[in-house]
């Protein structure tokens, strides 16, 4: 893993700073002790919400951080008692698709999905089954998997999933829809071709 | 445990117990909805690197 060592080797004043007003004898100890606690619940989550967006280990990682760091930068607009790991999942996809649009270029996720979790799979026939599915997952549009992941595996509902979108519960439903309906066409015609990239 | 679950298609459509032919459909929309849980928790499972856990240990102590 290639996550950038300078963010990680020591506290930027611009994560620190925050920290500190959060620590504020109002509500700062535990909203700090709050927020971190709450990371290490959500990271594998987290994890596997950046990988299902950008089907690459590395970026996916280094999107975590990002989320991570931003999250503390921004500890105190977080609402204790809300739903943290609906706040971060927000803070992380904005994260993606901002980037995503800066780079003016989709991810290319099929040799990555080529490459990773195949020893995962019980047998060579589910294992063949599984990475048919992968590849045909990650040609989805990033915001079909976003949709699918969340409302799928995630654990979020229609609505909690449309408020981290930023987007209508009903263009939720609809990308759920559009992306289990490609997926079928896709793995029903065993033949899978890969995106062509597109912006988000 | 190597038996497909992947839905089947024409004269092998999946028939249900009561020997009426399955909605393909749904069958094939409960396959595609375990998948993607199992595509998901296969992330979940990883060991998390420690480099992401360190942003969190190299954190200012609060006492401090």
């Amino acid at each position: 893993m290639t996550v950038r060592t300078g963010p990680v080797g020591r506290i930027p004043p611009s994560v620190r700073e925050p920290l500190d007003r959060v620590r504020d004898p109002g509500r700062g100890p535990q909203l700090s002790s709050l927020i971190n606690d709450e990371i290490v619940t959500c990271l594998p989550h987290l994890r596997a919400f950046a990988r299902s967006l950008s089907g690459d280990r590395v970026r996916a990682d280094d999107l975590v951080h990002d989320a991570i760091v931003r999250a503390l930068q921004a500890a105190d607009q977080f609402t204790p008692g809300t739903n943290f790991k609906a706040w971060i999942f927000t803070i992380l996809r904005n994260l993606y698709f901002n980037e995503s649009r800066r780079k003016r270029a989709a991810p290319q996720p099929l040799e990555d999905a080529d490459r990773e979790g195949r020893c995962t799979a019980p047998s060579q026939e589910a294992r063949l089954e599984f990475d048919d599915f992968r590849r045909a997952f990650m040609t989805l549009s990033p915001e079909q998997r976003e949709a699918l992941t969340l409302v799928g595996a995630g654990g979020f509902r229609y609505d909690e999933t449309a408020a981290i979108c930023g987007c209508a519960i009903g263009t939720i439903k609809s990308r759920v829809a559009r992306a289990r309906s490609e997926l079928s066409a896709m793995l029903a015609g065993d033949h899978v071709e890969p995106r062509v990239t597109r912006s988000p | 445990m190597g038996e497909s679950n992947k839905p089947a298609r024409g004269r092998n459509r999946a028939v249900a117990d009561d020997g009426k032919p399955r909605p393909p459909g749904a069958l094939r929309e409960r396959w595609l909805e375990e998948k993607v849980r199992q595509l998901y928790q296969e992330v979940v499972d990883e060991r998390v690197p420690g480099e992401l856990l360190e942003i969190l240990d190299r954190l200012p102590s609060e006492d401090k």
